[in-house]
């Protein structure tokens, strides 16, 4: 074919082209650490936190003429949180950042150098966020290990301290129903547990599984109510609804198969080091770095969450 | 279990000793059950347990296996209703098969039948835990009559029917448990089984 044709005569001519910027093909959790509170560590290898379990003992009546008795004293006992530490290794070698220019915008669609810190330090947040949101009762330690009612955690064992466990009660069904959460709800604030809790965790699944009950005539759901903001769309995905007043809120990357009630003021995330980057020593033409941080999940109080388990539907 | 003592002691670690004679003496006579210790206000209820556990602390932490950690006999427990399991829950991890993956850790109900003796496991503790969560009457106590236990512990229900202050109540269940008991004959199945997806329980069973 004669002349000059897009087909077969331009690309020896033509840069390679892209959009600038690159599209994220990828899920990194980056939702789940904002969540708590930050508390720094202060020395030592453990966060340690005391509790008082045990009020005075000598608290009694007493009748005219009684003897003072023997003074009593409050019970303490310390649980200890300790942090995992995360690593992330980068290099760069010095041909690749010759040909980048360094990342120069004339040379590259994107920063690759630049990308390389960025997108890891999702990677390593991503992996924390799982671990946090995991079944861990020693670091690194998961929100589903804190809100239980049994294993070791903090050093604290609930078979000898029967008050160091959350509540926990299976769903009456596979599928999450409103009694579950007033179940969860009455047992968790009344005197034992004294729980107050402020928001409830749960996938994806079971937050629209909920609002599936909302929508259903006849379901007794008058604890439940979506929220009266501006608009309410049923069909939308991030409208937020609430049960008691408590946002329930949809949570990546949570196991369907729970549903947590949280006191978000009883947990905390001890910071034993913030992201650091520290350039490694030369041993060759590249350029390498080391990024670190250790971080440690733990509650003030285990009690004063609530789980709901096997919801399977 | 009388406490007296361990209220008069002078300093925490009086008390836990007093304690420690307290829980002794009852294994010797035969008459400790998890019930009346569960039913123990704290700290003394925690102290019954450090004692049984080995636990010492050490400033403030407990440390576990620093003392001697009693080897207690099964526990016998029965569903206060018969149609009703005896259950607890369990982490279960499988590898997908066909794969070297591992599923997600999840939560699973394990059940126990109706009438069911249960190994009492240093570590464990299953029974302890257990009546800890469905144990009538500390459930009923604990929560102040908001929750109900469902699952006795037969040797303190056999005690608490032959003291003196025995209440009909107690009367009538060990009479209704006892029924039950020797209708089975000690064919009590209490080989632990997972639960099936399609045949969850109710919550009352829990």
């Amino acid at each position: 074919m004669a002349g000059l044709t897009a087909a077969s005569s331009i690309a020896d001519a033509l840069k390679t082209q892209a959009m600038s910027g690159v599209s994220e093909a990828i899920f990194r959790n980056q939702e789940v650490m904002g969540r708590f509170t930050r508390v720094p560590f202060t020395g030592g290898a453990n966060l340690n936190v005391k509790l008082n379990y045990g009020g005075n003992t000598s608290v009694a009546t007493y009748s005219e003429g009684d003897a003072a008795g023997v003074p009593g004293s409050q019970s303490y006992l310390t649980a200890n949180f300790g942090a995992q530490y995360y690593k992330m290794g980068i290099q760069i070698t010095g041909h690749a950042r010759d040909q980048l220019r360094n990342g120069s915008p004339g040379a590259a669609f994107y920063n690759q150098i630049e990308l390389e810190f960025t997108s890891g330090m999702k990677d390593l947040t991503d992996k924390i966020s799982t671990d946090m949101l995991g079944t861990g009762l020693t670091p690194p330690v998961g929100i589903q290990g804190i809100v239980d009612s049994s294993g070791t955690l903090g050093g604290i064992a609930p078979g000898t301290y029967t008050w160091w466990a959350a509540y926990e009660a299976a769903g009456a069904a596979t599928t999450i129903a409103i009694s579950d959460l007033d179940g969860a709800t009455q047992n968790s604030r009344d005197a034992e547990y004294a729980a107050d809790i402020t928001e409830i965790w749960v996938s994806w699944k079971q937050q629209n599984k909920l609002k599936g009950v909302i929508g259903n005539p006849g379901v007794a759901n008058n604890s439940v109510q979506i929220q009266t903001g501006q608009n309410i769309n049923l069909t939308g995905t991030s409208q937020p609804i609430t049960y008691d007043g408590l946002p329930i809120i949809p949570i990546r990357d949570l196991t369907n198969s729970i549903v947590l009630g949280l006191s978000m003021p009883e947990l905390f995330l001890g910071v034993m080091r913030d992201y650091q980057v520290d350039p490694l020593g030369k041993t060759d033409d590249s350029d390498k770095f080391l990024v670190t941080c250790a971080f440690g999940l733990g509650t003030k109080n285990r009690k004063k969450h609530w789980k709901i388990t096997t919801l399977t539907a | 279990m009388d406490i007296s003592h361990a209220q008069n002691a002078t300093t925490e670690e009086k008390r836990r000793d007093a304690i420690a004679v307290m829980v002794d003496t009852a294994l010797q006579r035969g008459d400790f059950t998890y019930t009346e210790a569960l039913l123990l206000p704290e700290p003394f209820r925690s102290h019954v347990f450090e004692h049984l556990d080995g636990v010492r602390l050490q400033g403030g932490v407990p440390q576990y296996g620093a003392a001697q950690v009693y080897e207690m006999p099964p526990v016998r427990l029965l569903a206060v209703n018969p149609r009703h399991d005896i259950q607890y829950s369990e982490w279960h991890q499988t590898r997908i098969p066909g794969t070297q993956q591992q599923a997600p850790r999840e939560k699973r109900i394990v059940k126990l039948g109706s009438d069911a003796t249960v190994r009492d496991m240093p570590g464990e503790r299953l029974p302890r835990r257990i009546l800890r969560q469905h144990g009538w009457p500390n459930r009923n106590v604990a929560s102040n009559g908001n929750n109900i236990g469902t699952v006795v512990e037969w040797r303190w229900l056999e005690l608490a029917v032959n003291s003196p202050d025995a209440t009909d109540e107690i009367r009538e269940l060990h009479a209704a448990l006892k029924a039950r008991i020797d209708a089975k004959d000690g064919t009590a199945d209490t080989k632990p089984t997972t639960r099936s997806k399609s045949a969850p329980p109710t919550q009352a069973q829990l």
